[in-house]
């Protein structure tokens, strides 16, 4: 079963790469039904995922641990979203609400709450480390950030030129960040077609 | 003159010469003698005007000195010596019995040596002529006639057997020749020079090449004239004592039968050839003339014919006349027959004993002086029988004394013994002449102390075995037969020391010291009254001395070796080389370098020697010393122990004392501090929060829009407008909802003009496809707030003027799915090919999942050559802008809309519609400055906090 797992993970992953190369019709249409498959399975993973969330949660009420009412709160919202949106759609006026009333609101405030925390984490930065890299990373940071701000006396003189003199340096972080991305991808890929891992299990 | 020129040395010599006077090489090759080759005669008589004055002085003293040795001797009552039987009866017994089977075999082993060697023994004619001359003369003086008349010995059987005519001729001749050379001289010394002719005769014929020694007495002449006078300067010579016991010596002889005189005249007629062609032709062949050529060989008529003679031949006369003395008394123990079997041995002896005698001497007169010695020792008895058988006078009672028992025949080596006290001159004489011995041979022979004439062991003779082998010559030649003892085996030690005189009953070391006396003191009466032919009493007198030294050269080297020096010449000598300073001193180290010097020194230094050691008194170690250590083992060089107490100051306790008490405080539990910031912290956080919360809500409270938007578009956001104004109206738009509930303020915020620009300009048929759960949610939520589907707003209809297909699952998968066939992956898609889309706007708030559609339409793109055109669009949170600005700059995205700042700016672009950005701006703007307010202030008063809590902990401590 082992071999089995391993020689179809690997003969998926060399299909749908040799698919790329070769764009004959077989390969494409092999391609297109493995990432059907992988769709499917992908779907499969949120019910799964569901699944063993209400089972967590479960374990703590019937273990009556502490907080175990949150969990039956989260399983009985659960059941009730997922009765209402098989029955009344997604589309439904109380599907919406629930999702405007709670979930934006709810996530919003998260971010909220993210901005207040990198404010007073800046504050403390130099309480915590007094170094140089400190002290860049918050003159910088208060550099953009008054290049990004609006003043009520129009934008600060050379404003577009600081956004291009950050944007330079946010650029080009990002393309190392990106193409080391993409090497990693491309070895983890590699690594995973010649079952060097084997992140479907099998050790 | 000619010269000749010497063939080895290349000078030139007189051509009289036969041998090379520089090299002594033969000079013609006539002289040179071949095996096998007869000898020639020659005359060496004419060489006698070589001489020098004072050689022809000494010769003519010693001839002078021998003549009244003789006379005196010849005065002397003759006394019947007492033979000494054991000494000599291994070798009368040789003599005699010719028997080659009963000769012992180190006898036998000798002789050999002698046959292979017959050019060692060879005789000068001079020396032995005057040595001979002082028989003549003791024997002639009182009865010079008889000898003469008495025919009975075996020169006289050489004169009367004719069948050697013509030898007798030849030697007829040389005699004569010799005889008026001699003429002068009295009868005895023809007598003499006759006894030395039987000698050499006996040695001629014995071995023929001896011949050939004739003229190399040369140069052992000049030595042997110095030792004659010498010992005449002593007085040795001169004293009637010796004489006496020459006379009593030659009583004997008188009384012994004669048994082998045929034998005799043989070798005499050798003799006479050898000798004769030298001769002139005007000598008489008269028996007188006989005695004349001995008496030329004695040296006595040189001073008649000087020119005619060799000068060296006569040297030898002198010390020949001090051993004549002594062989003459020994004459009638000696058997005179069979003198050539004699001759022969006592060569090998002479070849052997030669360098004992003279060392310094050269080989040739080594050879002659040994021979001189032996031969004046051994033949005298021979001699006499030719003076009888000449017309010398001879005793008529006188016994031939050929009838002599073997023991009689060998009774010259008894003499020799005898005479090894009486003649200590000659020795230390021959010693102190320099022209023949150099001095540092004497003195290293008198430093040595111990020479190849040191004895051997031998064991004291016996009276009683003396019938075969003497005793001493048994124990001089035998090996041990018993294993070594400790004291021989002591011998072998290098710090063994040689038992001194005391033990020994003679050693070469007491004789030289006694020599040395006598040389120095005039030769006492006294001593010359001990009778040598008398036997001693004390059997190791007679064989440890003479006798062992004819044996020396076959002691061990161990035995020879030399004995060792007292410790306190050594000390001298250390004591001198240190004054000297050859010798290295000690030096005065200093300090630091004796305590430098290892431990080891110090204990060699310290440990006991051998000596100090025990000795094993049991055990297969018995006897040993120091084979085992006193000292216990270890104790001796153990080291020194060392204290482990440990040596601390009063400082070092205490630091210890305070290490100890931090690492006692490391262990022990301390109890937690609660960390008094911690309501400040929250504080602060609150305060920040509240801070915001009411700014910000105030500034949305209020509506203010109070902050000016800036009218420039970022080239990507003008890009945007482009592409919009590029769409077709109606086209198929494909948007892409890839953000979370979190930021669907923002993504509304910055979407919204972009939408509300496309559905306004184009309106295109919208599907909206979400990649995240609850994007499907979002999509009418976005609808809404941008007052699209808003029937007071752009009223597009769900359904028919967009779609919502939902969720995409599979990340990455899905959407290649998706985009190879939207309907596939979607069965809800309105279009069959991704183509179909005029434009696809990806609204996203992260990079990741942007990045997954841009790639993924790349490749697509460079595929299918219909998607090449197919703008996309980005729209992205300010966090996700930056990673997706290099799609943008490369062109994989068409445009972009990064972030509430260029949403505001398209938003007024846009006629300011749908105003959402806008109304954010003000917050936002109010917002960022609060941000970068606290951000400074928070920041410096944490530094100076921070340094200010730092100071007091350090004022702390």
């Amino acid at each position: 079963m082992r071999v089995f797992a391993i020689a179809l993970a690997i003969a998926s992953g060399l299909i749908v790469v040799v698919g790329y190369f070769y764009p004959v019709e077989p390969l494409l249409q092999l391609r297109l039904q493995l990432t059907n498959w992988a769709m499917i399975l992908a779907g499969m993973t949120v019910l799964v995922g569901i699944y063993n969330l209400v089972a967590v949660h479960m374990e703590k009420i019937r273990t009556r641990q502490k907080d175990a009412i949150y969990g039956g709160l989260l399983v009985l919202s659960l059941i009730i979203t997922f009765g209402m949106g098989l029955v009344l759609g997604p589309d439904h006026t109380f599907m919406r609400a629930m999702v405007d009333a709670i979930i934006v609101p709810v996530e919003a405030s998260l971010m909220a709450i993210l901005a207040v925390t990198l404010i007073y984490a800046s504050i403390r930065l130099l309480r915590r480390r007094v170094d140089a890299m400190s002290v860049v990373f918050l003159v910088v940071a208060v550099i953009f950030l008054v290049a990004m701000m609006p003043t009520p006396f129009g934008p600060i003189p050379g404003d577009q030129l600081i956004l291009q003199f950050t944007g330079m340096f946010s650029r080009g972080g990002a393309r190392g960040l990106l193409i080391g991305v993409a090497l990693g991808t491309l070895l983890t890929g590699l690594r995973v077609i010649f079952g060097v891992d084997r992140p479907y299990g099998g050790n | 003159m000619a010269d000749i020129r010497c063939p080895s040395c290349g000078k030139n010599n007189p051509d009289f010469l036969t041998v090379c006077q520089f090299c002594q090489t033969p000079l013609t090759p006539e002289s040179t003698l071949q095996i096998g080759e007869k000898p020639t005669k020659k005359n060496t008589g004419e060489l006698e005007n070589i001489l020098p004055d004072w050689l022809r002085d000494a010769r003519q003293q010693s001839r002078d000195l021998a003549e009244e040795d003789a006379v005196q001797a010849a005065s002397m009552p003759k006394t019947q010596k007492e033979e000494p039987p054991d000494l000599l009866a291994g070798l009368a017994f040789q003599s005699t019995g010719g028997d080659e089977d009963q000769i012992p075999d180190w006898l036998s082993s000798i002789n050999p040596a002698t046959q292979e060697k017959p050019s060692a023994p060879a005789i000068p004619a001079a020396p032995e002529s005057d040595f001979f001359a002082r028989f003549n003369k003791a024997e002639s003086a009182p009865k010079s006639e008889p000898v003469q008349n008495d025919g009975t010995s075996f020169m006289g059987q050489g004169t009367d057997q004719p069948q050697d005519a013509a030898e007798r001729d030849e030697l007829s001749e040389w005699l004569t020749q010799t005889s008026e050379q001699l003429i002068e001289p009295s009868s005895l010394e023809s007598d003499a020079s006759q006894i030395e002719s039987g000698w050499g005769l006996n040695i001629e014929e014995s071995s023929t090449p001896e011949k050939e020694s004739v003229p190399k007495p040369e140069e052992d002449l000049s030595w042997l004239r110095n030792l004659e006078a010498t010992s005449k300067q002593t007085g040795e010579l001169s004293t009637p004592k010796q004489d006496e016991d020459w006379q009593s010596g030659f009583d004997s002889p008188f009384s012994s039968p004669q048994s082998s005189e045929p034998e005799d005249l043989s070798w005499l007629n050798n003799l006479g050839r050898a000798s004769a062609p030298e001769q002139p032709a005007q000598q008489s062949a008269q028996s007188q003339n006989d005695l004349d050529w001995l008496n030329n060989l004695g040296g006595t008529p040189a001073t008649e014919q000087p020119a005619s003679r060799p000068s060296q031949p006569a040297e030898d006369l002198g010390w020949l006349n001090d051993l004549g003395t002594v062989p003459a008394m020994e004459q009638p123990v000696q058997k005179p027959t069979q003198p050539q079997e004699d001759l022969s041995w006592l060569n090998a002896f002479g070849e052997t004993s030669e360098p004992a005698q003279a060392a310094s001497t050269e080989l040739s007169s080594d050879h002659l002086s040994w021979l001189n010695r032996l031969g004046g020792t051994s033949e005298p008895s021979q001699t006499f029988d030719f003076a009888q058988d000449q017309p010398l006078e001879r005793p008529p009672g006188a016994p031939a004394f050929e009838k002599a028992s073997p023991q009689d025949d060998l009774g010259w080596l008894n003499e020799l013994q005898g005479t090894s006290e009486s003649l200590p001159a000659e020795p230390v004489a021959d010693f102190s002449i320099e022209q023949d011995k150099p001095k540092d041979v004497v003195e290293s022979t008198n430093a040595q102390h111990v020479s190849p004439f040191n004895p051997r062991g031998t064991a004291p003779l016996s009276a009683e075995e003396g019938t075969s082998i003497p005793e001493w010559l048994r124990n001089a030649t035998e090996g041990p037969s018993m294993p070594m003892g400790n004291n021989a085996l002591d011998q072998f030690r290098e710090d063994f020391h040689i038992p001194t005189a005391p033990e020994e009953p003679f050693s070469w070391k007491s004789f030289i010291l006694e020599a040395r006396q006598a040389d120095e003191e005039p030769v006492q009466p006294q001593s010359a009254s001990v009778n040598p032919f008398t036997p001693s009493n004390d059997p190791s007198a007679i064989s440890n001395q003479d006798v062992e030294s004819l044996f020396s050269m076959d002691m061990p080297d161990w035995l020879s070796r030399t004995e060792p020096v007292s410790d306190e010449s050594i000390t001298q000598e250390t004591a001198i080389n240190a004054e000297e300073g050859d010798a290295l001193s000690p030096a005065d180290l200093p300090s630091w370098v004796q305590a430098m010097r290892p431990v080891e020194a110090i204990i060699s230094e310290s440990a006991p020697g051998i000596e100090d050691q025990p000795t094993e008194r049991q055990g297969p170690l018995a006897g040993f010393r120091g084979v085992i250590p006193a000292a216990p083992i270890g104790s001796s060089r153990r080291p020194r122990a060392v204290s482990l107490t440990l040596q601390a100051s009063s400082e070092q306790q205490s630091s210890a004392a305070i290490l100890e008490q931090l690492l006692a405080s490391e262990t022990s539990p301390r109890a937690l501090v609660s960390s008094p910031s911690v309501m400040p912290q929250q504080m602060l956080r609150r305060a920040i929060a509240v801070l915001v919360w009411v700014v910000l809500g105030i500034m949305i409270y209020t509506r203010s829009q109070m902050m000016p938007v800036s009218p420039l578009l970022p080239s990507d956001a003008r890009d945007v407008t482009n592409v919009v104004m590029n769409i077709s109206d109606n086209a198929p738009v494909l948007v892409i909802l890839d953000y979370e509930p979190a930021l669907a303020g923002e993504m509304e915020a910055v979407s919204g003009p972009l939408l509300d620009q496309l559905v306004v300009l184009r309106h295109p048929h919208m599907s909206f496809l979400a990649t995240s759960p609850n994007g499907t949610a979002l999509v009418e939520r976005l609808l809404v707030n941008t007052n699209i589907n808003q029937p007071d707003g752009q009223g597009y209809i769900a359904g028919q003027n967009y779609i919502n297909m939902g969720y995409l699952p599979g990340g990455e998968s899905g959407v290649l799915a998706f985009i190879e066939a939207p309907q596939t992956a979607i069965p809800s898609s309105p279009v069959l090919g991704f183509s179909e889309y005029a434009a696809i706007i990806l609204l996203t708030d992260h990079a990741d999942s942007a990045r997954v559609w841009v790639e993924q339409l790349h490749i697509l793109k460079q595929a299918d050559s219909t998607l090449a055109s197919q703008p996309l669009l980005a729209v992205s949170s300010a966090q996700a802008g930056p990673m997706l600005q290099p799609y943008a700059a490369s062109g994989q995205i068409s445009g972009l809309i990064s972030g509430l700042s260029d949403a505001v700016r398209y938003e007024l672009v846009n006629n300011s519609r749908p105003g959402i950005a806008r109304s954010y701006w003000d917050a936002f703007g109010v917002g960022l400055m609060l941000a970068i307010t606290l951000i400074v202030l928070g920041g410096l008063w944490s530094l100076f906090a921070g340094i200010r809590s730092r100071r007091a902990e350090v004022a702390e401590g």
